[in-house]
Formats: C-alpha cells, structure tokens, sequence
C-alpha cells in the first residue's frame, strides 16, 4: 500500500512540475517540486540508502523528462538527500526551520551545480550577482510551496500510520 | 346595562369601560406590537426565504453565465490565435504539423516546452518549430505522441542569423531569459536599432526567412573584434500555446 502510495507521488510529480508549476513561475524560475519531494523523501525514510536512493531517481526523473543538462539534478538531488538525511538524522529534528535550512541547501546545490555546468560546459559568463539572485529566488520559491506541501504530507503519512483499524469479533 | 347603553345614557358605563381600556389597552397595545412583530417577522421570514431562494438561483445562474463567457472568451482567443497562426501557415512555403503546448520546463538557464505530437504524427529530432510570430526552437526528442522543444531562449540554443535590411550575418544565441542576443556581427556590420532579424538558413537546421526579432540595443565592446546586440524576440516563449512543426526541413 505504501509503495503504490510513493509511486502514485512519483507520477504526480512531474506532470505537476510541467504543467501547474509554470504558472508560478518568477524571473524565469519556477518552484521545483522534484527538489521539495527530494526533501520529503529524504525526512521520512529511515536508512540513509532509500533517501539517497530516491533522491538519485528523482534527479534522473527530472533529467529525463525536463530539458537541462542530463545529471545535474542527478547529483544536486542525491546529494542534497545524502546531507539532509545526515543533518536531520544526527544534528537536527525535523520542524519548519530545518526545512527552511534544507531548501535553502537544495537551492544552493542546484545553482551551484548549474553555474557549475553551465559556465564550464556553456562557455557562458554567469556573475555571482546572478549566481546569488537565482539561489536566492529558489530557495523562496521553493520554500513557498514546500513546506506547507511537506507539512501536509507528514500530517497525512502520520493520519495514515494512526488510523484506527476495524476490531472483528469472533463468536465462540 | 343593555338598556341604559340604548337609551344613550353613557356615563354609568363608560367609567368602567374607560377603566378597563386604561388598564388592558397598554397590554393589549403591546400584545398586538408583538403580534405585529412576529407577524411581520414571519412575513420577512416567508419574504427571505423565497428571497434567499432566488438570491440562491440568481448566484448559479450568473455562475453558469460567468462560467459560459469565460468559456466562449476562451474559444474567441483560441480562435484568433488560430487564425493568426493558420495565416501564419499559409506564408509559410513549408509543410507543417500544428501541435499544442502541454508543458514547460522553465529552470533558469535552460528553456523547453513540451508539445502533444510525436513520431507517431511524423515528428523527428531536428525538426523546426516555429509560431505565429517567428522561429521559436527546435525539436529535440520525439517520443511516440510527444516531443520535447529546445526554445530559442535556452542557453544551448544557437542559430545563424541575417540583419534583414543590410544582410549583415550573425548568430543568435539564447541568454536563459525570455530574451536573445545576435553575436559575431562584423565591426563595420550595417546595424541599427529596430532591424529585424531572420534565420540565414546556414546550418541546415533552421529554413531562411524565419523572423527571429528586432534589435533592442547594440554592444560594442573595446576589445573585441565583433559586435553584439540584444534582441527583442519575435515571440512570446511565455504565452505560447500553439506551434506548427516544419516536416519537410530536416537537418538530421
């Protein structure tokens, strides 16, 4: 049950992502949700080897289906789940403000990495006002729609986890 | 009493009566106030609910109507912008596909749409695509029933490019935003602000004639050995909908 429930996400991201998300876009940069379920995944599976795994398959999903430079988000994505799974495991418990710090880590992985690629691969100039102004415009974006989306998501797999279950009684 | 009210003598009966009426009538006034309240009340009430009824059936109703116009609104522009890009058809001397925007991966530097025809309708990789204002990429998967569009805007997009009015040539390169830059024009290139811009054809991948846009500024820069400009795109990346697919120049 709870796997055809993480596929069902998985299949929902991208059609999201591609079709609704657009509309929310600003300075030619929209909220990435492929990075936000990133996030998700990485605080709710227990060994660090789902997380990663699933951070990895979803920056190949989003390599695969979204027009940028193939493994990119490969990598920003595995391993912003390998650190956040690190920090949420060791330092810190999981709560809004070490959502925002993930965001703002997932944002900075992602523009680096693209600045990364796209000045060396490119050959293009990219400043570090530009390099700041994107990470800056992500990490809002993303921490917009991310944490209330997370927020809800917990709150759902908890309601999940705490449902009553049906009592059968057997007559003797 | 019977008798002394049909004689007219009115006094002996009148001091009671007066009496009670002084006694009962602010009773009475208030007990038919209240009567009148709950009987105006109710009057609202009966009033309200076929008000409340019919406020009820005005709202659905102008839904329904808000809904309808939204929904004819919708088909006017999709009809203009179908009429725009058919004419734009008709100009062209290429066969064409017409396909529909499903999706956009909009992420920073890099720009691609996704379209609803695919190899299956005789797409292939390479293919050009063009708006109703211009060139607008080219297609770079094509899946059975889908393709994927590299739009002029990216970073990895590049074409060669003709001032039209002096054929000075150039490339054009996408800067990531919803804009492009014209590079390599010649130091002595005859360029002026509002010149259009149109596909040269060099490189097989993209027909000639195709309006790329009108320049918006020219750069020149001390040290270097060419001009540069900045251009205002012909279309709109943002705000398209509908694209026609050229089938019959094919690069690869």
């Amino acid at each position: 049950m709870k796997f055809v429930f993480t596929a069902f996400i998985i299949f929902l991201i991208p059609i999201f992502q591609y079709t609704f998300l657009p509309f929310l876009s600003f300075q030619h940069l929209t909220p990435d949700l492929f990075l936000i379920m990133t996030i998700y995944f990485s605080i709710i599976m227990r060994s660090y080897d789902k997380g990663y795994l699933y951070g990895l398959g979803l920056g190949l999903l989003q390599d695969l289906i979204g027009g940028g430079i193939a493994g990119v988000n490969t990598l920003s994505k595995g391993l912003l789940s390998l650190l956040s799974k690190i920090i949420s495991s060791r330092f810190l418990r999981v709560h809004s403000i070490t959502q925002l710090l993930f965001f703002l880590l997932g944002s900075l992985i992602d523009s680096a990495l693209l600045l990364v690629t796209t000045s060396s691969l490119l050959e293009k100039s990219l400043t570090l006002h530009i390099f700041l102004s994107t990470m800056f415009i992500k990490f809002a974006l993303n921490t917009l729609l991310g944490i209330p989306l997370i927020s809800y998501l917990l709150k759902l797999e908890e309601a999940v986890k705490t449902r009553k279950r049906p009592v059968y009684y057997v007559r003797s | 009493m019977i008798t002394l009210n049909i004689k007219g003598v009115v006094y002996p009966i009148n001091l009671p009566e007066r009496l009670i009426l002084y006694l009962f009538a602010p009773i009475q006034a208030k007990i038919i106030q209240g009567l009148k309240k709950i009987h105006q009340g109710w009057g609202h009430y009966i009033y309200l609910v076929d008000v409340k009824e019919e406020n009820e059936r005005l709202k659905k109703q102008l839904d329904k109507l808000l809904s309808e116009n939204n929904r004819f609104t919708e088909i006017e522009n999709s009809y203009k912008r179908l009429l725009k890009l058919s004419e734009f058809k008709q100009a062209l001397n290429f066969k064409t596909i017409p396909a529909e925007v499903i999706g956009r991966d909009i992420n920073g530097w890099f720009s691609t749409i996704f379209i609803n025809k695919g190899s299956q309708q005789g797409i292939m990789k390479g293919m050009t695509v063009v708006g109703p204002n211009g060139l607008v990429g080219q297609i770079i998967v094509a899946a059975p029933n889908s393709s994927k569009v590299l739009l002029l805007t990216d970073s990895r997009s590049s074409v060669a490019a003709l001032i039209q009015r002096s054929r000075s040539s150039g490339i054009v390169i996408g800067s990531g935003t919803n804009s492009y830059k014209v590079k390599y024009l010649n130091l002595n290139a005859d360029v002026k602000v509002g010149d259009r811009i149109i596909s040269s054809g060099l490189g097989g991948i993209f027909p000639k004639g195709l309006l790329i846009g009108w320049v918006k500024k020219i750069i020149e820069k001390d040290s270097s050995f060419f001009l540069d400009a900045e251009i205002i795109p012909s279309v709109d990346m943002d705000k398209l909908e509908e694209v026609l697919v050229i089938t019959n120049v094919i690069s690869h």
